[in-house]
């Protein structure tokens, strides 16, 4: 209950600053005063200071809210897209079939995920932001595949399943009907904490400069721009920082939350 | 024991295989010339375009171009780098040491402070000082590796210059200096990205064992043992910590990967020359090549690595030996 809560709450406080403080902050690429204002620390005037542009790192902080939350959940809708998908398959399929695809995810889960995505992204360069959330998405199915296809096991000689089959149900029909719906819970948790891995990977490849690229405003970015300001100003580090801390801690409280009630039986 | 082995070591090779073949048909299939990061925007004359296309194979269909790279690769010619024009396998071969000395220790000490924090707190579950390892490691775990990393640069080497804040070696360090003043440089560099791997992946361990610990120690053998006077040292480590060892071998295996991830962002904050940071400026400068090579070292190093923490689980659990 208590997780519950406060991942609520948490995730309020960042649909507000990801929905509404674009709209009550200045443009994130103003240079308000480039003379003197650069590195400003907070004010009244500059929440959370300025940046060596002499940018409103609030304006930033805000906006990257923005990028980051759409990547993260177009980027797990993905992954589960294709991890209910090919997860189902392996586990309705005859045994040939079942055979190859459980062989395709045990290649999947061995190839570890940041190495896919830089090699994706060395290979296709530069992408706008929704490909780029696309991109990430696709490295990030092994896992759920796994946990639909132990599902599916689990489910498919179920009585219910058996009775849909005797009924004439196709196979489509039984997996997306019959099996599905059981595989939901464990499936929708997983997808919390997908969404903290997600948010996670969008800021370190930012950060590296592979992700959200400057000037659009990234957290992750934000991180790599404060690394040459550190002994001077240190909210450049502690503003994109605290925000990340708190992104996935949210996604991660409310995945406990979601693990509790959801799926009392696997603790 | 043998024949077990056999069959696993055996699937751990085919699984790189595929994998291997998959990231280069990956690579292949996709749309996007990598020869344009290199060119760039410049106007370059057909006939050099067309020999530098000659040069890395990119003008191949992509079904034969799989099949020369699969080829080259088999006898051990990972290609020349775009970026360098070196030879992939030599930039390689020069940052595996860095990688191997760095995740190594960081693996020996994450685990070492893991396992006997996690059991100390398990033994003594109500005390402040546990609660508040407990709360610490969530911190950390919660915490982007990047973040742990540029936090303790900001304290220990920009607010008090303590520590470097990155590379392998102090490039300034005179040549005829003595083994001990290197050995001390060596550390001196070691010594932030080991503690922001460290910080950033002790939680796994260290809750796994509690968890594990508190459930033996709840054991009745445990009771019978403190009864007859067995001491607390012996109690611990030889009745409590040894049963509960085989779900921590498991997860060696399940934190390999981590280790991959983690170390792909140090070492790039940190400057560290290792595969990690080899990987990141590859990707940023379109090296193919050279991510695909040091990628696929990186993935058969996983696998390599969860072939023995299996071994491992089943040296260590006499129920899962086999005969």
């Amino acid at each position: 209950m208590k997780s519950a809560a406060a991942g609520l709450g948490l995730l309020a406080a960042l649909l507000l600053l990801a929905l509404l403080g674009p709209l009550v902050a200045m443009d994130p690429n103003l240079q308000p005063a480039l003379g003197d204002g650069t590195l400003a620390a907070p004010s009244i005037a500059h929440w959370l200071g300025t940046d060596q542009w002499s940018r409103d790192v609030f304006a930033r902080l805000a906006h990257g809210a923005r990028a980051s939350l759409l990547v993260a959940v177009v980027a797990v809708s993905v992954a589960a897209l294709l991890g209910v998908i090919i997860g189902l398959a392996a586990g309705v399929a005859g045994p040939w079939m079942a055979g190859v695809l459980r062989r395709v995810i045990d290649v999947g889960l061995a190839l570890p995920r940041v190495v896919v995505l830089l090699v994706l992204l060395a290979a296709l360069g530069t992408l706008p932001l929704p490909l780029f959330a696309v991109v990430l998405g696709v490295t990030g199915w092994p896992s759920l595949a796994r946990l639909v296809r132990g599902e599916a096991l689990r489910l498919r000689h179920a009585p219910f399943v058996a009775a849909a089959r005797a009924l004439g149900a196709s196979p489509v029909r039984v997996a997306f009907r019959e099996i599905l719906p059981g595989a939901l819970p464990p499936l929708l948790v997983a997808a919390a904490f997908g969404t903290a891995d997600a948010m996670l990977l969008e800021a370190g490849l930012s950060f590296l400069g592979l992700g959200i690229r400057p000037p659009s405003p990234s957290w992750g970015g934000m991180l790599l721009e404060a690394r040459d300001y550190l002994g001077t100003a240190p909210w450049l580090l502690l503003a994109p920082g605290i925000a990340l801390v708190l992104a996935t801690a949210t996604a991660t409280l409310l995945g406990d939350a979601l693990r509790r009630s959801l799926t009392p039986d696997q603790r | 024991m043998t024949g077990w082995l056999l069959r696993r070591s055996v699937d751990a090779l085919l699984t790189t295989v595929l994998a291997t073949v998959a990231v280069i048909a990956l690579v292949h299939l996709l749309p996007g010339d990598p020869l344009t990061a290199i060119v760039g925007d410049r106007a370059i004359d057909p006939v050099q375009r067309a020999a530098l296309e000659q040069t890395w194979g990119t003008n191949r269909p992509p079904l034969d171009a799989i099949g020369v790279t699969l080829s080259h690769l088999l006898r051990g010619d990972l290609g020349i780098s775009f970026a360098t024009q070196r030879p992939v396998a030599t930039m390689i071969a020069e940052r595996i040491g860095p990688t191997l000395l760095l995740g190594g220790l960081t693996l020996l000490l994450t685990f070492a402070i893991g396992l006997s924090l996690g059991l100390w707190s398990a033994l003594h579950p109500t005390t402040l000082r546990a609660r508040l390892i407990g709360t610490a490691t969530l911190i950390g775990y919660a915490l982007p590796t990047f973040v742990i990393g540029m936090l303790l640069v900001w304290g220990l080497a920009v607010r008090s210059p303590l520590l470097p804040s990155g590379g392998f070696a102090d490039p300034l360090l005179s040549p005829d200096a003595g083994g001990a003043a290197v050995l001390l440089d060596r550390l001196q560099h070691l010594a932030l990205p080991l503690l922001t791997m460290v910080l950033a992946t002790v939680a796994v361990p260290l809750r796994q064992q509690r968890a594990a610990a508190l459930g033996t120690a709840a054991q009745p053998w445990v009771l019978a043992a403190r009864a007859r006077g067995v001491p607390q040292a012996r109690l611990a480590w030889h009745h409590v910590w040894r049963p509960a060892l085989t779900p921590i071998v498991t997860l060696v295996g399940l934190w390999l990967p981590m280790l991959v991830a983690g170390a792909v962002f140090v070492e790039a904050l940190f400057s560290w020359p290792g595969l990690g940071s080899l990987l990141a400026t590859g990707t940023t400068q379109r090296d193919v090549p050279v991510v695909i090579g040091a990628g696929l070292l990186l993935v058969a190093m996983v696998q390599v690595g969860s072939l023995i923490a299996d071994v491992l689980y089943h040296l260590v659990d006499p129920a899962q030996r086999p005969r």
